[in-house]
């Protein structure tokens, strides 16, 4: 099982681990030193009693050198010399007992206490010869005398053999000690450093590891993805921090969509409102070109009728003729556009029955040819036609068709004052067949085309083209062309003339 | 000398019945179908009144008499604005114009002539 620390928490574990490692190594080293300097104090005190005891050997060796100068030169003061290195001895003797508390060394002066009594005995033995010179009985007290103190000698040096013996054994044994105290405050110290790098790695790892991961996830919520969460949560502060974030990334989506909504809401309310305002505009245009409509040829027609009833001048047969030549025209004009609103009304309210059926589009254009040639000869126009003899046969309502190709032959002789109108027929593509009505006229301006298939969009603003018609040609063309599932548009370059072209499916693509 | 009227219109039929009675009411009259040739007319001929249609194919008759007005050479001569409809154009825009009068199709000839019998008129 995990366990599940705050970063505070593995910080303080941390820290106590530390403590803890330097306390036993504290300890273990305290105990290490105590112990090398107990059996320290030990040698030192032994060497101490040695040195007193080695002073003793050398304190018997000079005792015993006034009762051999006696029996040299017999001189009676060496006994005083000697009563003197005696008293000398037997303090330093006895303040050697007081120092002395190892049983080995107690006995060692015990014995040389032993010794000095014996010596003591011989050396009175030998003062009180007369004739100490050459005296055989003093040459042989002295012998003995010699012997006890060689003996004596030879016992400290022995002992101290011995305890220089154990001395050099301490010092190894505290060499020792140190070497292995040393070794294990090292270990210590190893496995402490060994253990700190480890923890304080994985410490650093577990710190820089998600803060990496969030200074990621941060970069990609400030380039706009607010979908960006931190999936691998800790217990610590870090994770902590990484919920904040997914809170905070959360809330900046929820507010950003709701934005969002709100915007394509506005958007769409101020679509609706420039759409209401569109339609009420166009309502407006609409009467505003049914009155012109309505009211140009009324004025024709009430004019040409007035003078003509009214006989003003209007004397030969020929004149009243074509006033009331105008008066006809006019009335028909203003029949054709009763029948264009009809019309586009029906179109629009899909009330149109479409005959669809299989035509040769080459023989609508003919029909077209023979239709309007004579209106743009009369204008001075040359009439030419074009026509692909491969297009297959499609399906189209003729009638409908051939209405449109009149209302766009019709505008191209109206706005060309001289030059040509030709209608050009060909196969575009796989399976639409094209018809163009091009013109040399003066054109239309670039951004006038895409207004010129809505309703009632007339350019009467200078930019060349006034339909003078109802403005519904154009778009009862586009009604007819899009029942059939085409497609009908303008080129025009302004000042050198008009292109319109429509495509028809050769395959018609029902629904 | 009788006084000369050019009237721009882009509908021949009204054109011929204006003129009709212009020439009967004595004056002399000379025509142009688009703002263009109206304008060219203003030059060669130099009418002592302009009959103007606001829809033209060319040159809306709002820009045409604003041109003219603010020519020293013809701000005298008085403009008079054939509309169809007052729909298709603001008050304010006829005003700035700088037209002398307007006229609503379709009208009454006797008002036509009365109109730029005034003009004339006050012109002199």
């Amino acid at each position: 099982m995990k366990i599940k620390l705050t970063m505070g928490g593995k910080l303080v574990l941390i820290l106590s681990i530390v403590l803890l490692m330097l306390v036993s190594a504290g300890v273990i080293g305290k105990i290490a030193i105590d112990r090398v300097s107990e059996s320290g104090r030990e040698v030192l005190k032994e060497s101490e009693e040695i040195e007193a005891i080695q002073k003793m050997g050398l304190v018997i060796q000079r005792l015993i050198m006034p009762p051999n100068d006696y029996l040299v030169h017999g001189r009676k003061r060496e006994y005083g010399y000697f009563e003197g290195l005696l008293q000398k001895n037997k303090k330093h003797l006895a303040a050697c007992k007081k120092r002395v508390s190892a049983p080995r060394e107690t006995q060692l002066l015990h014995e040389v206490g032993g010794s000095l009594e014996e010596i003591n005995k011989l050396a009175l033995k030998i003062f009180s010869l007369e004739d100490p010179i050459g005296n055989e009985e003093g040459a042989k007290l002295m012998e003995d005398m010699d012997a006890i103190a060689d003996m004596s000698i030879s016992k400290i040096d022995d002992v101290l053999a011995e305890a220089r013996k154990e001395k050099m054994e301490y010092v190894a044994e505290s060499k020792k000690v140190e070497i292995k105290s040393e070794r294990v405050i090292l270990v210590v110290i190893s496995v402490m450093l060994a253990g700190i790098l480890t923890w304080g790695f994985s410490f650093v790892r577990s710190i820089t590891r998600p803060v990496g991961e969030l200074i990621a996830l941060t970069e990609k919520v400030a380039e706009g993805d607010l979908t960006a969460r931190m999936h691998d949560l800790s217990n610590d502060e870090i994770g902590t921090l990484a919920r904040s974030f997914n809170r905070m990334a959360r809330r900046l989506y929820e507010t950003t969509v709701s934005i969002e909504d709100l915007k394509k809401e506005m958007a769409a309310r101020k679509k609706a409102e420039i759409e209401a305002q569109e339609a009420v505009a166009i309502k407006t245009q609409f009467i505003s070109m049914v009155s012109h409509e309505l009211r140009t040829p009324l004025t024709a027609i009430k004019e040409s009728i007035n003078i003509v009833f009214e006989g003003v001048g209007s004397d030969s047969i020929e004149q009243s003729k074509n006033f009331l030549g105008i008066a006809k025209r006019s009335v028909d004009r203003l029949a054709r556009l009763i029948d264009d609103v009809l019309n586009f009304h029906k179109l629009e309210l899909g009330k149109v029955d479409f005959n669809i059926e299989e035509n040769d589009i080459n023989k609508a254009v003919r029909e077209i040819k023979e239709m309007m040639q004579p209106v743009a000869i009369e204008k001075g126009l040359k009439f030419i036609i074009d026509l692909d003899e491969n297009i297959p046969k499609i399906k189209f309502d003729k009638d409908k068709i051939i209405q449109v190709m009149s209302n766009l032959v019709n505008n191209s002789i109206k706005f060309t004052e001289d030059g040509s109108v030709t209608v050009t027929t060909a196969v575009e593509g796989d399976n639409t067949v094209r018809v163009s009505v091009k013109d040399t006229g003066c054109g239309i301006s670039e951004e006038n085309i895409p207004k010129l298939f809505q309703k009632f969009e007339q350019f009467g603003d200078g930019n060349g083209r006034k339909t003078g018609g109802t403005g519904l040609g154009l778009s009862i063309s586009r009604e007819i062309i899009m029942k059939h599932k085409g497609k009908i548009w303008a080129e025009s370059t302004w000042g050198e003339g008009a292109t319109f072209h429509f495509v028809l499916p050769i395959r018609e693509k029902r629904g | 000398m009788s006084k000369k009227i050019l009237v721009v219109d882009d509908e021949p039929d009204i054109v011929q019945v204006v003129s009709f009675r212009l020439r009967n009411a004595g004056y002399d009259v000379v025509t142009a179908l688009s703002g263009r040739k109206g304008l060219d007319l203003v030059e060669s001929e130099r009418p002592d009144l302009i009959l103007l249609d606001l829809r033209l194919p060319d040159i809306e008759g709002y820009d045409i008499c604003e041109k003219l007005k603010n020519d020293e050479k013809y701000k005298s001569i008085p403009v008079v604005l054939l509309t169809a409809s007052i729909i298709s154009g603001s008050v304010k825009k006829l005003e700035s114009s700088g037209a002398d009068d307007c006229i609503l199709k379709p009208f009454d000839y006797e008002d036509l002539l009365e109109i730029v019998g005034k003009l004339i008129k006050k012109a002199k």
